[in-house]
């Protein structure tokens, strides 16, 4: 720390508008010497950077890896899934009931006071949430067993599923703002914008992270001498 | 021109690097059997023209099916100058079987290893050069779908075209390579006659195989079939109990260990790659299938919600151009009414009619985005192995699945993929009930009539005519296996590859391809047939037709207790020149756009259908007579017009009696 202090200090020291000047001048005679360092580098130069740096970033996400493989990590894993689970099952019979046609008599006036969530457009999709949740669910007894492979395959197709109908209904959002339009500008109305914060797109939030460490934990890649090996023949 | 062939095993990508090289757009798809015949394409490379010829997957050089014939015997006697075995990277043993034949048949080969980064996500490592110096022939690496080692491939091409290399000689073993000895000295005094693609060690292990191929081209040369045969079948018993295709096969295998030898590599351990945890779950029989409706769903959701503004936009686009027609007719004409037979004829037939067509292209393009996603990634293959198990359960085969499944795209290429089915009772069962499968040029009726009397559960619907589909399907192809095409059933052999990323270039282009058949439809096929039906309506002719068959529907009422209009019947005739022309049909005799002067809306119109009606009204659809194209193809491949006319009387009998049951069903549940 002492070492980087004094360099730092030393730095401020010299740093002077003359030596910036002259800073720049040495990069460019640096540019004209290795062409590599300029801007204007020959795009397969440019994609073969961009490869080497995929490569190492392979390596630094193989040692996250092993890090999100540890086991005090699968107990975190499980108990964000049972939760996640449970308020996946909550909104897709939630959203289910709704079918019924009672959403403003029952439960205390619950559904005409989160009407913001869109149930009624959402009770087929509710059935595809409760699916969502028993996936996610499915894999808790594996862990329990200590299956963590199985565990882990069953939660990542659960929050994938989960991801996935969080990206339709962010589609389905942007289509009902230009619905909202088309309506406004062929009947020369102002333009109503109806849309909703539907579950599956609220659930998909807290889906996509957990997605992200299950991929994350199974990532594999090869050291750097088997990855020469394996790039060695590829153009 | 100097001629190479691309041969592999199903799903390995040889199509993928036969558009690479030759720049073509031959379909593509991530489950076995998209290739079905033999596809020709050209390729240049430094002012050296090569005739590129791929070849339908097959695992060996013992073909079971039509398809693997096809490649088999392309390879044996038009003997290219070199033989381009594709392989997947990720299950070299396997791949390397056929190469192990096609060194046996002394074939000139270059070995590709396609698809490295999905061994690579397995966590495989082959080195290549290791392989080849054990083989004695070069092997490259390739990624066809990036693109990725293309170059080089079509530069080693061209090396050995013009210095062709010579493999080592397969070395067999044991009692294998004793029997082979018998038998080339059995078939060495005419051997002089054999020709240079018949070597006489490919003849000799054939044999031992008992291959009635093999058998003919041995007769050619003026071998006694009643004299060899004997002795090869007294050797066949001798050593092997009377069946020797099992222990060559384990002689091959051995050999391609031996080739294997320091060639992999594994770095995965304990760890579950991706493709196989996603394998674990999406294949598992209880909870796979609820995945796949609800995958389903979210497609339909997608298609139906998303595509809603779009196809609003294209409706205000044709509502405007029917206006503008009546503005520019009544600046003509001046009489101020803007009516008369031209302007009517316009929007009548153009406007109304292929304009009713058109507006779902956005629902179209969709729903093929994300038939093409499924398709890349692989899932179809798992939905087929799926399928199997469930059906397999009552008694039907498995190989049907993936014609099946290719029919809700179109069933014209999917009845040409069952050649790919091996047993005939179980190929001409899977061509008649395929056009129960829905294919996408239902849709726009769909979504016209289910859109229409069911708006809210328009998605709902529409998912559930495609299973009713599946279900009816499943049901007849059980009842034809048991009556009219008994005979063994045949198990489901399909590769599992695993999971790919779908490329968006591979997406697009399927979507565009299959987007713009249906431009091209709409404005050829769909258009004359809308100006014919617009012509017959102003005759008076079709009236009579249609009248004649809504008086077939006497039992189907609308929501005011009448019977369903004769346009209905029109549509439904029309429907045999292509699926899509109901809509413009309808289009046409109802009216489609507000704007067209006293005619109701055509929404308007299908509302007063009510559920029940509308309900039957859409399975008839779904399951009656499929479309010229198809009955066409039907003839082609089951080379008769017996079959063709059966299933245009089957479906259609099985459409009228199912839907005539929704009818009574709906009515008796909704009591409308």
């Amino acid at each position: 720390m002492i070492k980087i202090r004094q360099r730092r200090r030393h730095f401020k020291r010299h740093s002077s508008k003359q030596d910036k000047v002259q800073k720049r001048e040495r990069v460019l005679v640096e540019d004209e010497d290795h062409p590599e360092l300029t801007r204007a580098i020959q795009w397969r130069e440019r994609r073969d950077r961009r490869l080497m740096r995929f490569t190492k970033h392979d390596h630094r996400r193989r040692r996250l890896a092993d890090k999100l493989n540890k086991q005090h990590f699968t107990y975190w894993i499980l108990g964000f899934t049972i939760i996640l689970g449970m308020v996946y099952l909550f909104f897709g019979f939630a959203s289910v009931l709704t079918l019924a046609g009672y959403t403003n008599k029952i439960l205390w006036g619950f559904y005409s006071s989160t009407s913001f969530f869109g149930w009624k457009g959402h009770a087929i999709t509710g059935v595809a949430l409760i699916i969502t949740g028993i996936i996610i669910l499915w894999s808790v007894p594996f862990y329990f067993r200590n299956k963590i492979q199985q565990g882990d395959s069953y939660l990542i197709i659960g929050s994938g599923i989960g991801v996935l109908f969080g990206f339709i209904y962010i589609l389905i959002i942007l289509a009902d703002i230009l619905k909202g339009i088309v309506i406004g500008l062929s009947d020369a109305t102002p333009i109503i914008i109806e849309t909703y914060f539907y579950p599956s797109f609220l659930l998909a939030m807290f889906a996509i992270p957990l997605f992200r460490t299950i991929a994350l934990r199974h990532f594999v890649a090869p050291t750097e001498e088997e990855d020469e090996e394996y790039e060695e023949d590829l153009d | 021109m100097p001629k190479i062939a691309l041969l592999g095993n199903p799903n390995v990508g040889k199509s993928v690097i036969f558009n690479a090289l030759t720049g073509l757009n031959q379909t593509i798809a991530n489950f076995p059997g998209c290739t079905v015949e033999k596809k020709e394409g050209g390729m240049v490379f430094e002012n050296q023209s090569i005739e590129v010829i791929d070849l339908p997957g097959i695992y060996s050089l013992s073909p079971h099916s039509i398809d693997e014939q096809v490649s088999r015997e392309y390879i044996v006697e038009e003997n290219p100058d070199l033989v381009v075995v594709v392989l997947d990277a990720s299950n070299l043993e396997r791949n390397l079987y056929l190469t192990v034949q096609l060194l046996e048949l002394k074939a000139h080969v270059l070995l590709v290893l396609n698809m490295v980064d999905l061994a690579k996500g397995k966590g495989i490592i082959i080195n290549a050069q290791k392989l080849s110096d054990n083989l004695g022939i070069p092997v490259l690496k390739t990624v066809a779908s990036k693109g990725i080692g293309i170059k080089t491939l079509k530069a080693k091409i061209c090396e050995m075209l013009a210095a062709p290399n010579t493999a080592k000689p397969i070395e067999w073993s044991g009692k294998i390579k004793s029997s082979l000895d018998t038998i080339k000295e059995l078939i060495e005094p005419y051997a002089s006659r054999l020709e240079r693609n018949h070597p006489i060690e490919w003849i000799a292990a054939s044999l031992l195989e008992e291959d009635e191929y093999v058998w003919q081209i041995v007769e050619r040369i003026g071998l006694k079939r009643e004299i060899l045969e004997p002795e090869i079948k007294k050797l066949i018993d001798d050593n092997y109990d009377g069946d020797a295709i099992v222990p060559l096969v384990d002689s091959r295998y051995d050999i391609v260990k031996e080739f294997l030898t320091d060639v992999q590599k594994s770095y995965i351990g304990k760890r579950w790659a991706l493709s196989d945890m996603l394998d674990e779950v999406l294949t598992n029989r209880i909870i796979g299938i609820p995945i796949f409706l609800t995958i389903m769903w979210g497609v339909f959701q997608l298609t139906f919600t998303v595509g809603k503004p779009i196809v609003m936009l294209v409706e205000l686009l044709f509502d405007k151009i029917g206006d503008l027609v009546f503005i520019l007719s009544n600046l003509m004409d001046g009489t101020g009414k803007g009516i008369n037979p031209v302007s009517n004829f316009i929007v009548g037939a153009l406007v109304n009619g292929v304009g009713a067509v058109m507006v779902f292209l956005p629902y179209i393009a969709i729903l093929f985005i994300a038939m093409a996603i499924l398709e890349d990634t692989g899932y179809i293959s798992r939905v087929a192995y799926l399928m199997d198990r469930s059906m397999n359960k009552i008694g039907l085969q498995g190989q049907a699945i993936i014609p099946m499944l290719l029919g809700f795209g179109c069933n014209v290429p999917a009845i040409m993929a069952t050649r790919g089915i091996r047993n005939e009772n179980d190929r001409k069962t899977t061509i008649m009930i395929n056009g129960f499968m829905s294919c996408s040029a239902r849709l726009p009726v769909y979504i016209l009539i289910a859109g229409t009397i069911f708006p809210a559960l328009a998605g709902l619907v529409t998912l559930s005519l495609y299973v009713i589909g599946i279900l009816v399907g499943i049901l007849f192809a059980w009842i034809l296996r048991n009556t009219l095409f008994k005979g063994e059933k045949s198990d489901l052999i399909i590769e599992l590859q695993p999971f790919t990323y779908p490329t968006p270039k591979s997406v697009f282009l399927k979507m565009w391809n299959q987007t713009k058949e249906f431009i091209k439809k709409a404005s050829t096929i769909i258009l004359v047939a809308v100006v014919a039906i617009y012509l017959l309506n102003e005759a008076g002719i079709l009236e009579y037709l249609g009248r004649g068959i809504s008086y077939l529907f006497w039992w189907m009422k609308d929501l005011n207790g009448n019977r369903i209009g004769w346009e209905y019947g029109a549509a439904l005739l029309s429907g045999l020149v292509a699926k899509e022309v109901i809509v413009g049909t309808l289009g046409t005799l109802l009216g489609f756009t507000s704007t067209t002067p006293g005619d109701p809306s055509l929404m308007l119109t299908i509302g007063i259908l009510g559920p029940a009606a509308g309900m039957a009204l859409l399975v008839f659809i779904l399951l009656y007579s499929p479309c010229i194209a198809v009955l066409a193809v039907i003839k082609q491949e089951t080379k008769s017009w017996r079959w063709m006319l059966f299933s245009l009387m089957f479906s259609t009998v099985v459409a009228y009696t199912f839907s005539a049951l929704m009818y009574f069903l709906v009515k008796l549940i909704l009591g409308i």
